[in-house]
């Protein structure tokens, strides 16, 4: 704060250390990729590996401090940094499902794994940023990788044709982000969380306010993927390669419901009962949409496509109770469901081989007979994913659901539990194809090695987070002290 | 005040050897190849007899003088959100675990020849389900409850789903949906009972034996709710009518082992929750809304019986049978005197054999002849006279008759609800009437007669495992049946102490349907602001 009253100062640096590193790591790649002969292009992503491991490790000596620099723009404090951790988690995990998985597709090309460093510094920015234009920045940051990271195999037509709808959309939508900037610039005069939240306490509410509010939620929720921003991600998710997906469903996602929560906590503090019942109209619709349209698809990834919608919901349930135990609840939920929705996806890459893509329903017939465990820990996410105990998805449900009962939201809960119930059929769909119908005779599982480390990974933090919670939790508490711990 | 958590002065954690013993199985079958079938059936036997031995230490150790809670195990498990590892049983359980580790071998020992494919899963699922079972039962802890009552809805949904009957995906998958349908509502209402611990004690537990203790003044406008939310969730467990839909379905869709199980324990969960958590929570809500279910217990005896007797697959008979005999106990519970109590939790005992019993006979024919349809069998008594002599006890024992085990139950229970209410009883007594009629009347067309169906006459008569596994059956029927003191015995101190204190908690309230206390129970809904933060 005192920088704020002080003038131009010189920047604090180390605030930025792990984005500079992210950058560094993105540029070497792209750098040494000309380098490396087409059958050792797996490099690249040891790299990102690398990467992320040591991103990882950096981040974590951030934990516990509390910096505000640039000019109030930027803050390194518990949430921001724990949510970079989130980050670099989920992206190992990515990368490690897209090793194999790229050159199964021909495309094992450095951009890939570049275009994921990138989109993780806007990702980064994103979360700690304290300023709507910072958080513009970091928004079209990771926005624009991701448009390429969706039609990254250039010869498929469907990759091509969601690369393309996730551009028109993203496009029009961060307008509409813009508008709502700029319309709670003309109310307040400034663009700065501390500043809108100030003039809000002196001036009182303004009415171009609410709509700046919901203009800012509109651009969030294209990422978010929530109701009524949802259309593209059926599409986006079918098309795009399954690694992507994988990543698209769950890191960006994050990444906008972490801004939208900063944006509402420090920025729109006094509208907390406007904001919270518009969050709480668009979070039971993207429930009951989400949930309901997944239960009659037949492709596995348009399916986790309407359940990551149906997710979404949920998160924004942790966002409008406005309260410690919601933000907690949240970063637990993220966590949570990176491992559950990283692994389903991941069980489709495991099913990927010759001509088969993995994602249809009958892909996964039978598969108990063939690959027992894989089955087995597909059971796991899917129960997860549900809800049901003992599995991490089980705990941050339980957390969420909480957060809202202690804020008094009954009806949403009642929604949010009939719903997940409708979900448990449709993940159920899953588990019938693989234990209760018989395999068909087809081309032989490839069975990649770095595709079954990541999912036992998954599987394993699935079921030890599920039983023994506290080390997230922990994480989490120290992050939601942020916004309560005064 | 003094908080009872119980003791255990066995030195040993015994419930938690007994919960997690079949996981150790399942986990070892899981490295067993899956060719080595004969392998595989009789390590689960073993296993499972291993855990019965066991947990008959239980029984020789139990301490029927005292109403508090044995064998207790207290660990802090999650500690942040106050969450335990609380594990411990008193009167009310002890009778339904033991019963839980009798059935398992039996299970295991029935299938034998019943499932034919896939038979390394199969044990794997079984054992699985014993320890969600064993777990819920013992669970003091209303997360870990919630955990182990979730947990055996996994493997159910995989016997049912895989080595089921022709309609078996849907079978399978309506059983789970119901039954999570009801257990989220039980979840908020637990979250929301945490939350009144906290914001009355300071301090963030899900401790059994502490909710009782410090929320004993919930209002009545909660009570109203949070009854509500336990009861569907253990009502569609037990199944009470409406609820019961998915339990005909179940049943006849799933293998014999699973219809046993189900019939024998997992119904049995629904009755136990109900006297362990939402009667000594709410007692007011209780019996605010013990006449509702009252009158939804004797459709349910009724109901459940006339539909038993239009039944042509004697599958789906035994099924709804269930449905009637469950409806007896549920009505028993809900009229809050000892006798009642007692009555419902040996009936619940008795239930689960005789009906396991009936099902394993069922299965018996069945894999004889693949066909549930009664009108395919007659006169089996002249091919099949071993069979028909156990068939005879299970049948019996089922309808009540004098020295068998039913007849104590359903005495027991008539005789405490004519206590509180003749005109229930009345009603109650009809369906113990139709009761015998569909019975008789099921044995009457399949054992006598004259065979009717050249087949028919080459059925073999039990072999060697099937007597192994009926006889225990009738050795109880005659047990309970003869000497039921040292079930009656084990129950009575915390039968007791619970009806004492429910007594003690709603005597000075009026429990009657005033109009006034239900404009508050529905003020809640339209006054949400009020209790926004």
């Amino acid at each position: 704060m005192s920088n704020f009253l002080a003038g131009i100062q010189f920047p604090d640096i180390t605030a930025i250390i792990p984005e500079v590193i992210a950058l560094i790591i993105g540029c070497l790649i792209l750098l040494i990729d000309p380098f490396i002969p087409k059958q050792k292009k797996r490099l690249n992503g040891y790299i990102a590996l690398f990467g992320f491991v040591v991103l990882f490790f950096v981040t974590l000596s951030y934990l516990g401090k509390s910096i505000v620099t640039f000019f109030d723009m930027f803050s390194v404090d518990n949430f921001s940094t724990s949510m970079k951790l989130f980050f670099f988690v989920a992206n190992f995990v990515v990368v490690l499902i897209s090793l194999r998985y790229l050159e199964m597709e021909d495309s094992n090309l450095g951009e890939y794994y570049a275009l994921l460093m990138f989109a993780t510094v806007g990702m980064m920015v994103m979360v700690s940023s304290k300023d709507l234009i910072m958080f513009y920045i970091g928004l079209e940051t990771m926005a624009i990788p991701l448009y390429v990271l969706a039609g990254f195999i250039r010869m498929n037509e469907r990759s091509a044709e969601s690369a393309l709808k996730y551009l028109l959309m993203g496009v029009f939508v961060s307008g509409i982000f813009l508008y709502g900037i700029a319309l709670t610039y003309g109310a307040t005069g400034s663009t700065k969380l501390v500043d809108i939240v100030r003039f809000t306490y002196i001036n009182g509410v303004n009415p171009i306010l609410f709509v700046a509010i919901i203009l800012i939620a509109c651009g969030l929720g294209l990422e978010i993927a929530m109701v009524p921003f949802h259309f593209w991600a059926p599409d986006v998710y079918e098309g795009a390669p399954t690694s992507v997906t994988a990543f698209i469903s769950v890191v960006p996602k994050v990444a906008a419901i972490a801004a939208l929560l900063r944006v509402y906590f420090e920025g729109f503090t006094f509208f907390a009962p406007y904001w919270q019942t518009v969050l709480w109209l668009l979070s039971a619709l993207t429930m009951i949409i989400g949930n309901v349209t997944a239960v009659v698809q037949d492709n596995v990834k348009r399916m986790l496509a309407y359940s990551s919608v149906a997710h979404a919901g949920y998160m924004l349930m942790g966002i409008l109770s406005f309260n410690e135990l919601g933000v907690s609840s949240l970063v637990y939920y993220f966590f949570a469901y990176s491992f559950m929705n990283i692994g389903a996806f991941a069980l489709v890459i495991y099913l990927r081989r010759k001509n088969i893509v993995g994602d249809r329903l009958e892909d996964f017939r039978g598969l108990a007979q063939k690959d027992p465990i894989a089955a087995l820990v597909m059971v796991v996410f899917l129960l997860s994913l549900a809800g049901v105990p003992p599995t991490v998805g089980f705990v941050g449900k339980f957390l969420i659901f909480s957060a809202a009962l202690k804020a008094g939201f009954y009806w949403l809960l009642v929604i949010a539990v009939v719903t997940s119930v409708i979900s448990l059929y449709y993940y159920f769909k899953i588990a019938r194809s693989m234990y209760l119908e018989e395999p068909v005779a087809d081309e032989p599982l490839l069975q990649p090695l770095s595709v079954k480390i990541a999912i036992f990974l998954l599987a394993i933090l699935t079921v030890v987070f599920g039983v023994y919670p506290t080390p997230i939790m922990n994480l989490a508490d120290l992050s939601a002290k942020v916004f309560f711990g005064y | 005040m003094e908080l009872q958590f119980g003791s255990n002065t066995l030195g040993f954690p015994i419930l938690s050897f007994v919960t997690f013993f079949p996981l150790v199985g399942a986990v070892i079958l899981l490295f067993v190849p899956r060719d080595k079938t004969n392998f595989i059936k009789w390590f689960s036997f073993f296993w499972a007899l291993i855990l019965f031995a066991v947990s008959l230490v239980l029984w020789f150790k139990f301490d029927r003088g005292t109403w508090q809670f044995q064998f207790v195990e207290r660990v802090p498990w999650i500690d942040k959100l106050g969450v335990e590892y609380y594990m411990g049983i008193d009167g009310i359980s002890i009778l339904l675990v033991l019963l839980t580790t009798f059935v398992m071998p039996v299970c295991v020992l029935c299938s034998y020849e019943y499932i034919t494919e896939r038979e390394k899963e199969y044990y794997i699922a079984l054992l699985a389900l014993a320890v969600g079972m064993i777990g819920a039962f013992c669970a003091l802890d209303m997360f870990l409850f919630y955990v182990f009552w979730e947990v055996m809805l996994v493997p159910m949904y995989f016997i049912i789903g895989i080595w089921g009957g022709p309609r078996k995906l849907y079978a399978a998958i309506k059983f789970f949906l119901y039954t999570f349908f009801g257990s989220v509502f039980m979840l908020i209402c637990i979250i929301a009972m945490y939350f009144m611990y906290h914001a009355k004690t300071g301090e963030w537990s899900f401790n059994y034996v502490k909710w009782l203790a410090y929320l004993n003044d919930i209002p009545m406008k909660y009570q109203f709710w949070l009854f509500l939310g336990f009861f569907l969730a253990f009502a569609i467990k037990v199944p009470l009518w409406p609820f019961h839909t998915w339990l005909p379905d179940a049943h006849v869709e799933a293998p014999t082992a699973g219809s046993v199980i189900l019939a024998a324990i997992l119904l049995k969960l629904g009755t136990y929750a109900f006297l362990r958590f939402p009667i000594p929570f709410f007692p007011e809500a209780s019996k605010f809304f013990a006449p509702f279910i009252a009158i939804l217990s004797i459709i349910a005896i009724i109901y459940g019986a006339l539909c038993a007797l239009a039944q042509e697959d004697m599958k789906k008979l035994v099924a709804y049978s269930s449905v009637s005999h469950m409806g007896l106990v549920m009505l028993a519970m809900f009229m809050f005197n000892p006798t009642g109590i007692m009555g419902s939790i040996i009936q619940m005992v008795n239930h689960g054999l005789s009906t396991g019993a009936l099902f394993l006979i069922v299965g018996i024919l069945y894999e004889r002849r693949h066909t549930r349809l009664i009108r395919e069998y007659s006169g089996i008594s002249k091919v099949m006279p071993g069979f028909a002599v156990i068939f005879m006890f299970a049948m019996l024992s089922s309808i009540g008759l004098p020295g068998l085990n039913g007849f104590i139950g359903e005495f027991t229970c008539l005789a405490g609800v004519f206590k509180a209410n003749w005109l229930y009883a009345l009603f109650a007594a009809t369906g113990t009437i139709l009761g015998a009629g569909y019975m008789l009347w099921l044995y009457q067309r399949t054992m006598f007669g004259v065979i009717a169906i050249e087949e028919n006459w080459y059925l073999p008569d039990m072999k060697l495992r099937e007597w192994v596994y009926m006889i225990p059956f009738v050795i109880f029927f005659i047990w309970i049946g003869v000497y039921p003191k040292p079930f009656f015995k084990i129950m009575e101190a915390s039968v007791n102490h619970l009806v004492e204190y429910v007594n003690m908690r709603t005597s000075s309230v009026n429990v009657s349907m005033d109009s006034s206390k239900m404009n508050a129970a529905l003020s809640f809904l339209t006054d949400g602001k009020e209790v926004k933060r």
